[in-house]
């Protein structure tokens, strides 16, 4: 029989948390012998488990009981409570496994401690900090883990690899002949796959995915001959991969957890100079393996574009993508009243962007889809959308992504005048090539059509009077919209209220 | 011991688990698990001028001996060389090397001739320059160790290691175990990561895991 038996309850049923609740509980320590302990510590922490060697955030302790006697038959309860973490999230693979521990210790001295872990699930709850919405660029989490180098001792590990890879290339001078000779297939290569297709711009803005989201990839190339392809494909995939031991006994296994292809353009015969442009949003599917990167345990997301020529080098360019939960990546919280704000008051909406938020306060509640937000909208602001625009985006919707049917449609609304709110996301200046000269040098105001998620950006000619707006506020106006954005599956609208 | 809850967000509650028992381990837990004869050892290892070599493929458990081993003397000093490092020779009694095949030859020259008490795990027998430094060396082939019986303690072990609550779990039979051992030998490595796909195959308790 063990000095004490501990167990932890946990007060949410099924031990399931969101991120940034309050995790709580209870802890019992059952004291079977007389002894004396040093402490009861309780130690929160996430880990992987699986088949590589193990990675782990930072072990968060605090001390449930001081030094003290404990006697055999009593039963010491210890509540507990603490912010649960916002990523990473709870996430059982093939090999790589995430999940959150309650950890609780009995430091007996000169003995072995009386021990219990207990793990919970963690899902997709407030959004870390690190996620400010932008989608551009992969983003770094600031994790704990035990094994992350500083900025200075960083410095010095690169710069002393940077010293070391010096020496390895003055040494290697004889292999210059093989280096070359390897560098120059590569580029007669590019050059006989540039002979064919010309200059290929493949633009992927976002490197940031929701799941459950579409991802906008733009293709465009302008052929110099005449020739027959295979596909032009792109293909979508999720890899576990784990490493397990060290040096010459390490070994590293990938699993794949999703692999799609989507067929871009059939096999067939490209003309020359025909301009290819394609512009497709990519379905992410509905999945827990979110993007993960640690050092023995990783969940990568990479899309791959490939243009398949037959018995001639193929064009291909691979990108990863970094996978979040769609919850991350979503306007701000239902809970949020500017939504019920009537518009136009010329009172200014309270700032409550997500990066001035305080990490420190008390957790949230989950969003609750009674309060006024999102799903309930103010009478006012109901009605004032048209609901021809909202007739316009459900046939979008519904209509195929792939196809041209997107762009048809808005072209066939494009002459009727419409009434729309637009919840504010951001105003810029517009530049380039515009729908209507008329609006060039004027502004664009991006944002989502109230009560819908539809993204839309609605280009307003110079001088007219959007400069107050900013985010998240509610602005009225008419427009025609005037084409279809597969890119980014957006409506583009012209303002015509200030005309 | 814990909240009755709807349990199938948690890993591997449906076979009465917190994981699978097949994966990698923390080095705390490997200790603890190892399940290795190494008492016959300690008076040996008391004795300056002693050494020890665990010799054997990777995977055989010369790891596990060094463990075991330095869960017996706290004063030990341990290091595992890892590959393309220049490991530090430690500071302890007796000192552990773990792949010992990778100190340099000075590292050897100096260490060897030292006496204080030695343990290797090494893919290389030293014995000759062991003995030349004058050193008493007791040689261990880990791969000789091994048998369907220990095989079978080893395996279960682990699985109760990773038990969520009181009840069944499943388990490794001992034909089973000798059939593992007939095919893949003493390398307890690929014998797990066999069992590794097997429990990630496995979608209800049962008493005997088949492989």
């Amino acid at each position: 029989m063990s000095k004490c038996d501990i167990s932890i309850e946990f007060d949410a049923e099924n031990r399931t948390y969101r991120g940034g609740e309050t995790v709580s509980g209870r802890v019992l320590v059952e004291v079977n012998k007389d002894l004396t302990s040093n402490g009861i510590k309780l130690i929160h922490f996430w880990q992987t488990h699986g088949y590589g060697n193990t990675d782990s955030g930072e072990r968060i302790e605090e001390m449930l009981d001081t030094d003290s006697q404990l006697f055999a038959g009593e039963v010491r309860t210890y509540p507990f409570s603490f912010v649960a973490d916002r990523q990473p999230l709870t996430y059982h693979g093939h090999y790589v496994n995430i999940d959150h521990y309650v950890r609780v210790e009995v430091d007996v001295p000169w003995a072995i401690d009386p021990k219990l872990e207990e793990d919970y699930v963690l899902l997709a709850g407030e959004t870390p900090e690190e996620v400010t919405g932008k989608r551009d660029e992969i983003i770094e989490f600031e994790d704990e883990t035990a094994t992350q180098m500083g900025p200075v001792v960083k410095a010095i590990v690169f710069t002393l690899l940077g010293a070391v890879l010096l020496v390895v290339a003055f040494v290697a001078l004889w292999l210059l002949p093989i280096i070359l000779l390897v560098a120059g297939i590569f580029w007669i290569r590019k050059k006989m796959v540039s002979g064919r297709l010309g200059d290929v711009q493949l633009k992927t803005p976002h490197l940031v995915v929701g799941a459950g989201e579409d991802w906008p990839l733009e293709l465009t190339f302008t052929p110099k001959k005449n020739f027959l392809i295979n596909g032009i494909e792109v293909k979508m995939s999720c890899c576990e991969s784990a490493t397990s031991g060290h040096g010459t006994n390490s070994t590293t296994r990938t699993h794949t957890v999703v692999e799609e292809v989507h067929v871009l353009e059939p096999a067939g015969q490209l003309a020359a100079n025909e301009r290819f442009e394609r512009q497709v949003a990519l379905p992410f599917p509905e999945t827990g393996a979110y993007s993960f990167d640690d050092s023995d345990n990783n969940i990568t997301w990479t899309v791959e574009v490939r243009i398949d020529i037959p018995r001639f080098p193929d064009w291909k360019s691979k990108q990863t993508v970094q996978l979040l939960p769609a919850e991350f990546l979503e306007e701000p919280a239902s809970g949020d009243h500017r939504l019920a704000m009537p518009a136009g008051d010329g009172v200014k909406p309270e700032s409550v962007d997500r990066e001035q938020s305080d990490p420190g306060t008390e957790p949230q509640q989950p969003a609750d889809d009674t309060a006024v937000g999102i799903g309930a909208p103010s009478a006012e602001v109901a009605a004032a959308g048209s609901s021809e625009l909202y007739d316009l985006i459900e046939q979008v919707n519904a209509a195929d992504r792939f196809g041209n049917r997107r762009e048809d449609l808005v072209e066939s609304w494009s002459t009727r005048e419409l009434d729309v709110v637009v919840t504010v996301d951001r105003v810029s200046s517009t530049f380039g090539s515009v729908v209507d000269s008329a609006y060039q040098n004027g502004q664009t105001v991006q944002g989502t059509v109230v009560e819908t998620d539809q993204s839309i950006e609605v280009l307003v000619r110079p001088g007219g009077s959007v400069d107050d707006l900013s985010r998240g506020d509610q602005w009225r106006t008419r427009v025609v919209v005037a084409q279809w954005d597969s890119l980014y599956n957006r409506l583009v609208a012209l303002d015509v209220a200030s005309r | 011991m814990t909240t009755v809850a709807t349990r199938s967000r948690l890993p591997f509650a449906h076979l009465n688990l917190r994981r699978n028992p097949f994966g990698a381990f923390s080095i705390e837990d490997w200790t603890r698990l190892a399940d290795v004869e190494v008492a016959e050892f300690d008076a040996m290892l008391v004795e300056p001028g002693t050494a020890v070599q665990f010799i054997g493929e990777k995977g055989y458990g010369k790891t596990t001996h060094l463990l075991a081993i330095r869960a017996r003397f706290p004063e030990s000093g341990y290091e595992h060389i890892d590959e393309g490092e220049r490991g530090e020779v430690p500071v302890g009694d007796p000192v552990m090397i773990d792949e010992a095949q990778r100190l340099t030859w000075w590292q050897r020259h100096r260490l060897f001739r030292s006496r204080v008490p030695l343990v290797l795990g090494t893919h290389k027998d030293f014995t000759r320059e062991l003995v030349k430094a004058g050193r008493q060396v007791r040689t261990v082939a880990v791969a000789e160790r091994m048998n369907p019986e220990r095989l079978t303690r080893i395996l279960n072990a682990r699985i109760e290691w990773v038990r969520r609550d009181d009840g069944g779990v499943p388990a490794v039979s001992f034909d089973i175990a000798a059939g593992l051992f007939e095919r893949f030998g003493p390398d307890i490595r690929t014998i797990q990561y066999e069992l590794y796909k097997t429990f990630q195959k496995m979608t209800a308790r049962t008493s005997d895991v088949e492989v």
